[in-house]
């Protein structure tokens, strides 16, 4: 072997590596990614109290009547998406894949000619249901968040009500407005992880998907733009805590797709 | 707004009409109107005597015709009492004044009460208007005066002491604070002095000023009424009563006991300058059986009533549907969301063997749903599957299947903040062509919005979550009816008797074990509605439910000509002390249905069992009697010149269902074969119902009338008892007579 052969051999594998790290990030974009090291932390999940939930002890709270459950829990090394999902990154997802629902009602109802309005590249993606975020993250190799991973970034170890601290401030979500807003515009209002629009913005689905055997139903986490007032009879919106949840009943497309409700993807990291 | 243990106030209400003339009225207030501690009214039939301090109670009531003193010596009866929550006597509700009024046609006292003490908005004020007719018109209301200014800010003294945010304090009404919280209700020979459990209210004490003062809180109402009958007072040793007709309450009067009549609690805001109705209504002392009194109320309330829209073209159709189902369209049983449909076709044909078949389909599809997302009830309609023309097929085929649709009306959905609420609902109604609209949380509606469906659809009903008020009734032509006295047998729903034309519907939802609801269905005759989903949570009918629902659900049909006539009457005289019998008539064929409290024993040593002659019947020879529910004979025994429904063995189950009417079938036996023949009739058919009169559409057989039904024991499945049921119909499908045979053992 001439002597120069092995330092250009040395050379190109260093390059092909570099290259597939490269790549692999690039997939991933775990550059848009905060890892997140596993812990053990204590989960608080506050639940609106639904008629019918009898055998549960529950009590009144903020928004109608709800009850908690804690329990401990094992998390393992993941990363999790910085920001929600965009419209950029799905229609990316779209040209790429050429994805299309078996039933299209409601399906990117916002968008236009087959792309997102001009200026819109940069918010949360919405009208798209269970399915549809499913497929983005299965194209993204991720997946959707646990409820407890997402509960963890945005609280991080130690409970907090909002990601930012236990005192509410409308200045760090996009609560109570008049639609989503571009992912990361509210800074001040990132979790101690450093995660964005955790609350607000746009309710984020989560890997909960039941069957019990009559209905199919998931939890939403976050709350989102939108906030109904005037009566305690609507369900959970707009202002949520870390610790409350949504739970979503799945129905035909046209309902499931909504205008405040999108997704952010984890992966996980061992 | 504060928990519902901040406030209470319990107020009983016994008032008493006076058959007085108007020349007669005495009316006094001693020693003065505006520092009364007394007022007595007198006329030639009764001397009343109220004592006002910081209660009202009833010292003495005569009536005098009969020399009959209604109040015990040493327990004068409250009418209306006021607890105050302080350590301090002072604060409370006091009587202030009592301002008596004679005009040309009534005389009236007009008495009013509130706290000295600042944190205490509420002013009562209770008017008793006499006039020249036999009764008296009782008003009773609550106003908030709340005031801007400086208040003290208590807190609960104790191991669980916290601030309580809010005040006042007090508001705690009861019929006698201020002595051994005495309450009258009524027993057999009389009445009985009971004491209301004590309550505790030391421990409060200020803590702070606060410069704004805290918004009005809730307060708590309590009645209380009788269980059976729960507007009716019968005192059976004194042959006389008091009826009670309320016409107007901010309250739901729904207690099951008079236990429970005493500690439920209700919660009402009362906002700044706001008043609430307690009570008005009039009230009446009568002699004799309390029937007379309940008819002549009936009379009252339906000479005065509007039924134009129990007269529309296509009502008497609506009228005679009694089972509804209450869905949660998220059910898989209802939506297949792997397929993206509707399965009405698989849903009812499912509910038509389990239940007999639904008349009404609730289609509930917003709560818990909506509020996720700025669409609202109608936009969430127009994202059903295929839209509004995919909710139109649903309804089709829901009408091809002959159940009906009503479509879920939310009024507290403001999302969209829209001015068109009744419109837009009343398009979708119209462009679906459902039949009514399910008016959710609304125990009325108004003529507004009746008349925007009228522009879609006159023939549509209305079908409110709680019972209308009587204005309300007039063009809302059913309601549901789920307080808690529902499930209590044996209770009579009085507004079902008074106006028949009205439908209710029976529901409680959270029962695990609904059977005694369903029998009060069966009881009062009044339709019932399923609802095993209830949004999200499944409780279902179990398979005895069915059973019973579905025996229930045929009977009605089958006898609907008969239970919704108007001449309808609750709780008929009976001669045994645990059966009670409501009556139901039309021309020729009376229907009964029957209640017993059930014992665990079979024995002949007890006394009080339901057996024998049990209560008085008014029919022709000719006619003969059955129970339909049991499948039993019934025998006509006359005793005294009276005829008697007699039973032979008792009812093997709680409830009962008699028939009475004249005799046309005919049935020959003659070596294991049994013909039934209809005599003297062409048109209409003969069926034989099996063991299961849920199963009659699988073993009915049918043959014309003018044919014979013959049949053996080995061709019919008859019942435990060995009974088979055998119908007539008319050409207009009612039922004309039944007949029981017995083919096995």
């Amino acid at each position: 072997m001439l002597p120069w052969s092995k330092s250009v051999i040395n050379i190109t594998l260093i390059i092909v590596l570099f290259c597939q790290a490269y790549i692999a990030e690039c997939q991933n974009n775990s550059r848009d990614m905060v890892l997140i090291k596993g812990t053990k932390f204590k989960y608080v999940q506050i639940n609106r109290w639904r008629e019918g939930l009898e055998i549960t002890p529950y009590q009144e709270g903020p928004v109608g009547d709800s009850y908690i459950e804690e329990y401990w829990v094992d998390l393992r090394d993941y990363y999790i998406d910085k920001y929600e999902v965009t419209n950029k990154q799905y229609k990316e997802f779209l040209d790429k894949t050429g994805y299309k629902p078996q039933w299209s009602r409601n399906f990117l109802k916002h968008w236009q000619n087959g792309t997102y309005p001009k200026g819109m590249e940069n918010h949360p993606i919405v009208y798209v249901d269970y399915w549809d975020a499913k497929a983005y993250a299965d194209w993204a190799g991720k997946k959707l968040p646990s409820e407890a991973q997402w509960q963890f970034a945005a609280q991080g170890k130690e409970y907090s009500l909002f990601p930012w601290g236990n005192v509410w401030d409308p200045e760090n979500a996009n609560v109570g407005t008049n639609g989503t807003k571009p992912v990361g515009s509210y800074p001040k209002g990132a979790s101690p992880l450093g995660i964005m629009d955790m609350v607000g913005n746009v309710a984020e689905m989560t890997e909960s998907f039941q069957d019990d055997g009559w209905h199919w139903f998931s939890y939403l986490r976050g709350g989102s733009w939108f906030q109904a007032f005037g009566s305690l009879w609507y369900t959970e919106n707009g202002l949520l805590t870390n610790q409350q949840r949504l739970k979503y009943w799945w129905l035909n497309p046209g309902y499931n797709r909504s205008p405040t409700v999108g997704f952010r993807c984890v992966k996980e990291a061992y | 707004m504060i928990s519902r243990n901040h406030y209470m106030i319990i107020i009983l209400i016994l008032f008493f009409l006076l058959s007085v003339s108007r020349a007669d009225i005495k009316i006094q207030a001693l020693p003065n109107e505006n520092q009364p501690n007394k007022i007595i009214i007198e006329n030639d039939s009764l001397f009343m005597e109220i004592i006002l301090d910081w209660k009202l109670t009833v010292n003495s009531l005569k009536y005098k015709p009969r020399n009959i003193e209604f109040i015990q010596e040493s327990y004068p009866m409250p009418l209306l009492g006021i607890e105050n929550r302080w350590s301090l006597n002072n604060v409370g509700f006091a009587i202030r004044t009592a301002k008596i009024i004679h005009n040309e046609k009534e005389s009236q006292v007009i008495i009013h009460a509130y706290s000295n003490y600042l944190e205490n908005p509420f002013h009562i004020f209770i008017n008793l208007v006499v006039t020249e007719r036999s009764e008296i018109d009782a008003n009773i209301w609550l106003e908030n005066r709340h005031e801007k200014g400086f208040h003290d800010m208590y807190r609960e003294y104790g191991d669980d002491a916290e601030v309580v945010p809010g005040l006042p304090w007090l508001a705690f009404l009861s019929p006698d604070p201020g002595g051994n919280r005495i309450v009258l209700y009524p027993s057999e020979g009389g009445y009985t002095l009971t004491q209301i459990n004590e309550r505790f209210m030391e421990g409060y004490r200020p803590i702070k000023e606060w410069e704004q003062p805290p918004e009005p809180e809730p307060v708590h109402l309590h009645f209380l009424r009788r269980p059976i009958l729960p507007t009716t007072i019968v005192f059976p040793k004194l042959n006389t009563g008091i009826f009670l007709y309320r016409d107007k309450s901010d309250l739901n009067w729904s207690f099951k006991s008079v236990e429970q009549a005493f500690w439920p609690s209700e919660t009402i805001n009362v906002a700044i300058g706001d008043t609430i109705q307690i009570f008005k209504g009039i009230l009446r002392v009568f002699e004799g059986d309390w029937h007379k009194a309940y008819e002549w109320f009936k009379n009252r309330i339906r000479s005065n009533f509007d039924f134009t829209y129990y007269k529309k073209p296509g009502y008497e159709r609506y009228r005679k549907h009694f089972l509804a189902y209450h869905s949660f369209i998220y059910n898989h049983m209802i939506y297949d969301p792997e397929e993206n449909r509707f399965l009405p076709e698989q849903f009812l044909n499912k509910a038509k063997r389990e239940f007999d078949g639904f008349d009404q389909f609730w289609f509930w599809h917003s709560y818990p749903r909506v509020g996720v997302d700025p669409r609202d009830q109608f936009d969430l309609f127009e994202d059903l599957p295929n839209g509004l023309e995919g909710l139109k097929e649903f309804v089709n085929t829901c009408h091809a299947l002959g159940t009906d649709v009503y479509l879920a009306y939310n009024p507290w959905d403001k999302i969209r903040k829209r001015k068109d609420m009744y419109q837009e609902q009343a398009r979708v109604l119209g462009v679906v062509n459902a039949d009514g609209l399910l008016l959710d949380t609304m125990s009325k509606s108004d003529l507004n919005f009746r008349e925007e469906v009228d522009k879609y659809n006159p023939e549509a009903q209305f079908v409110t979550e709680g019972r209308p008020p009587l204005e309300g009734l007039q063009f809302t032509t059913s309601s549901w009816d789920h307080p808690q006295h529902s499930r209590k047998m044996p209770s009579v729903d009085l507004l079902r008797f008074i106006l028949p034309e009205h439908q209710v519907f029976k529901i409680v939802r959270w029962d695990r074990d609904r059977t005694q609801l369903i029998y009060n269905a069966l009881f009062n005759a009044t339709g019932y509605a399923v609802w095993e989903d209830i949004f999200g949570e499944i409780n279902l009918q179990s398979w005895n439910e069915k059973i019973l629902i579905s025996r229930y659900n045929r009977i009605m049909h089958d006898f609907a000509h008969v239970v919704t006539t108007n001449n309808v009457y609750p709780l008929l005289p009976t001669l045994k002390k645990e059966l009670s019998v409501n009556g139901f008539y039309a021309d020729s064929l009376y229907l009964y249905t029957l209640y017993q409290d059930k014992h665990a024993d079979v024995s002949h040593f007890l006394d009080n069992r339901i057996i024998g002659a049990l209560f008085s019947i008014d029919i022709p020879d000719s006619w003969h009697m059955f129970d339909i529910w049991n499948k039993r004979p019934v025998e006509v025994h006359l005793q005294n010149g009276k005829k008697y429904a007699y039973l032979p063995q008792e009812m093997p189950e709680e409830v009962g269902c008699f028939v009475s009417m004249p005799e046309k079938i005919s049935i020959t036996h003659e070596k294991g074969r049994w013909s039934a023949h209809v005599k003297g009739v062409k048109d209409g058919t003969l069926e034989l119902i099996g063991i299961d009169i849920s199963k009659r559409n699988q073993n009915a057989i049918e043959v014309t009338a003018d044919s014979s039904l013959t049949f053996t024991r080995d061709t019919v499945e008859h019942s435990t008892d060995g009974y088979v049921l055998i119908q007539y119909r008319n050409e207009k499908k009612e039922v004309q007579d039944v007949a029981l045979v017995k083919v096995g053992y």
